[in-house]
């Protein structure tokens, strides 16, 4: 900010037109003043809104911020000016902003300050004030003491004072303003809580006029704990003198760091920016501080005068007055000190943050691993949460699927096993009846044809109408026989059974071909004669099933069944020409009825393909595994 | 004249029928008894059904036929589908007589058969 600002200041020396800059520019004595006031009118310039020159002319008023040190040479007091500039800007008046100071630290003797007073006095003598803001003990100390010579009824606001600087002198009614409050006991209060091994206290401070002010305050302030503590005042020592010491203080100190502006050889500091650092650094005891601005390069903080707020403070009660109030009317306010905190040093001295007063102001707190990246975090945490949810319950998923595909399986096999032995069972079943018809039923109505035709041929001619009627008798019987037979043959065909697969095939074809008007042909090829029973069975039941679906839904007049042995395989098909059907729609009677051969057929470990399209016939092909093939079947 | 025929309603019936004109030398009830009494008792002709325990009529025809059985083969049974007839035929026999038609078939087929031509039950002709 510094660096930027002097830029700023620089830049602004080469700008044409500014009158004022050429002469500053030129004198380099005066530099220092020259740059305040080139700051702050670029700093009121920056901050007016473009659209305020259109409005009417604003009143002027004019602002002379007098400063103790110039503002770049003390962050305090820059700070101040800060403060104070954002405050005018309430201000209803176009405020000429004018910047001043009175080079306290650097030229600190009493000619000087006589010297730089009377420039001052002489310089606003035809350019009287509205209002003159002091910011430090020094520039109040003055006015006090004065401006009903030089600045004769000009109100003063002040600021970044204590109460104590201003010692015997008192304040008239043109003065109001903001008292800082500085409280060293209440800092030592914080550091003894943070470190209650504390024996010594070491006071560091340096000869300058603000340095001895703030020693002065320290002094009175931590009388009380002279009887409990050993206190060390080093405030008469040159720097490096100082800085010496300050690395070899004995165990259980503190350091409590006033001001060095100047020290006992007369070098010249900037408090905060360069003496503040170099003590901290230097100390092996945790130092404490003054002012918010000394809260950095190492130091712990304390409770601490708080500069910046003053400054916006101080401009509001110099709004006031501008506004027509009179300053005796206006209370002095006392600014609020804060406890500030360095959370580094903090750490580097293992004090616990846990030990502050409540509403501390902790600074450059490193921030958690869990404050840095709660987001990420988070964010990550619930990824891998969701995730992991999702896997578990894909693996539930999976688990379940094949728990159930287990299951399935195992249904599906006792399933088939049960279909085989019900198919077993039926044939049995089947078989035992058509037996059991063809052994007693048949042969005994055999007989009784027998009996019939013998009756008939001894009758002879003798009696016509009774031979007649045997003869029907006997035809009846005979039919009768023959009709037994075909359903004996329907349950269990004895052609199968006797003649093996192709003649039991063949003789299902003829019948179908006689009974159905539908002409099936048959036409085996390359058959093993032995054929295992079930497998033979299989194949004739689904060769019947297959006849009697054709008669039932296809339409055609004409069928094809080809039964052919392809190396271990026996492979049938039926095929028609009719009228089809879609495969995905069957019917549930037609369903049932191709469900019936592909169980059978699996029960055997073959397998049934479907092909059939509306329209388009219907063709059945059953692959079927013999186990041992033997010789070719004759047949023809 | 051996039969062969696990009915014995229907062995009485056939034999009855044919003692008249023929010399019945022996009847047996399965396939296996019917190939060993017709090597044994080499008879002209055999009347003989298809289903038969053991071995079945068919099975036993073969035998006879391989063999070199001289003995004319008439088959008595109530198979009356062609498949049955054309295999009966196939294995040499003469005669194909459905047992309803006993009576009026059977001994025209055995004469046939002494006679070596084929005799087939009129319905089942084809």
């Amino acid at each position: 900010m510094a660096i930027s600002l002097r830029h700023l200041i620089f830049s602004g020396c080469g700008t044409p037109g500014s009158r004022a800059g050429r002469k500053y520019c030129e004198t380099g004595s005066e530099s220092a003043a020259f740059s305040s006031v080139v700051l702050f009118a670029l700093v009121a310039v920056l901050l007016t809104p473009p659209s305020i020159a259109q409005k009417p002319v604003k009143e002027i008023r004019r602002v002379l911020i007098l400063n103790i040190f110039e503002p770049l040479a003390s962050p305090g007091v820059a700070a101040l000016d800060q403060g104070i500039v954002a405050g005018l800007e309430k201000s209803p008046y176009q405020i000429e902003l004018y910047s001043e100071n009175l080079e306290a630290a650097l030229f600190a003797d009493e000619a000087s300050q006589r010297q730089i007073r009377e420039l001052y006095v002489r310089k606003y003598r035809d350019r009287k004030p509205d209002i003159i803001i002091a910011v430090g003990p020094e520039p109040l100390r003055f006015l006090v003491q004065s401006h009903n010579e030089s600045f004769p009824d000009v109100p003063v606001i002040f600021c970044g004072s204590t109460e104590e600087m201003l010692g015997q002198l008192k304040l008239d009614s043109s003065f109001t303003g903001v008292w800082g409050v500085a409280q060293p006991e209440a800092t030592l209060d914080v550091a003894l809580r943070l470190r209650p091994s504390t024996k010594h206290v070491v006071v560091v401070g340096g000869v300058g006029i603000y340095d001895r002010m703030l020693e002065s305050i320290a002094r009175q302030s931590l009388k009380n704990f002279e009887s409990k503590l050993d206190f060390t005042y080093l405030t008469d020592l040159a720097m490096p003198a100082l800085l010496e010491r300050l690395k070899h203080l004995p165990p259980n100190t503190i350091v409590y760091h006033t001001a060095i502006t100047e020290d006992a050889a007369g070098s010249h500091f900037i408090d905060a920016t360069q003496s503040v650092p170099m003590i901290a650094s230097a100390a092996n005891a945790p130092v404490f501080v003054v002012d918010d601005v000394d809260v950095r390069g190492g130091t712990v903080g304390g409770n601490v005068v708080g500069y910046g707020d003053d400054g916006i403070i101080a401009a509001d009660l110099a709004v006031r007055v501008l506004n027509g109030e009179k300053p005796e009317n206006i209370p002095i306010v006392k600014s609020a000190s804060v406890y500030m905190f360095d959370w580094r040093a903090l750490h580097r001295w293992g004090l616990k943050e846990s030990d502050l007063p409540a509403g501390s102001i902790v600074l450059h707190r490193e921030p958690t691993v869990w404050e840095s990246y709660k987001r990420y975090i988070v964010g990550g945490l619930s990824l891998v949460v969701l995730e992991a949810l999702l896997i578990a319950g894909l693996l539930w998923e999976r688990a379940r699927r094949r728990s159930i595909a287990r299951e399935l399986e195992v249904i599906t096999d006792s399933l088939n096993k049960l279909t085989g032995r019900l198919i077993d069972a039926q044939e049995e079943e089947r078989s035992h009846v058509a037996r059991e018809i063809h052994d007693d039923y048949q042969q005994r109505v055999a007989v009784l044809a027998i009996e019939l035709a013998d009756l008939a041929e001894n009758l002879g001619n003798s009696n016509g109408e009774t031979t007649g009627r045997l003869y029907k008798l006997w035809n009846y019987a005979s039919e009768l026989g023959m009709d037994l037979h075909s359903l004996s043959h329907r349950l269990h065909s004895s052609t199968l059974e006797s003649l093996g697969l192709v003649a039991g095939i063949e003789t299902v074809c003829e019948e179908f071909s006689s009974q159905q008007e539908i002409k099936v042909k048959f036409d085996p090829k390359d058959v093993p004669s032995q054929v295992p029973g079930d497998v033979a069975l299989c194949l004739f039941r689904i060769v019947q099933e297959s006849l009697r679906n054709i008669k039932r839904h296809s339409g055609a007049n004409e069928a094809e069944v080809l039964l052919e042995g392809v190396g271990e395989n026996l492979h049938l098909s039926v095929s028609d020409r009719g009228r089809g059907f879609d495969p995905g729609t069957r019917s549930r009677e037609s369903g049932i009825g191709i469900r019936s051969m592909e169980e059978r057929l699996r029960a055997l470990g073959g397998h049934l393909q479907i092909d059939s399209r509306p329209m388009g016939g219907t063709r059945i092909d059953a692959w079927l595994r013999i186990e041992s093939p033997a010789s070719v079947e004759s047949h023809g | 004249m051996l039969l062969a025929d696990d009915h014995d309603p229907m062995l009485d019936h056939t034999m009855s029928l044919l003692r008249a004109q023929f010399e019945v030398i022996g009847m047996v009830k399965d396939g296996r008894a019917l190939v060993d009494e017709a090597q044994r008792l080499q008879p002209d002709v055999i009347v003989m059904d298809i289903t038969m325990p053991i071995l079945n009529g068919i099975a036993a025809a073969r035998e006879l036929r391989v063999s070199g059985s001289p003995a004319k083969l008439v088959f008595l049974t109530v198979h009356h589908e062609s498949a049955f007839v054309r295999r009966c035929l196939a294995e040499g026999a003469l005669g194909y007589v459905t047992k309803s038609r006993m009576i009026t078939d059977l001994i025209p087929a055995i004469k046939e058969a002494l006679s070596n031509r084929r005799f087939v039950s009129p319905p089942l002709q084809s």
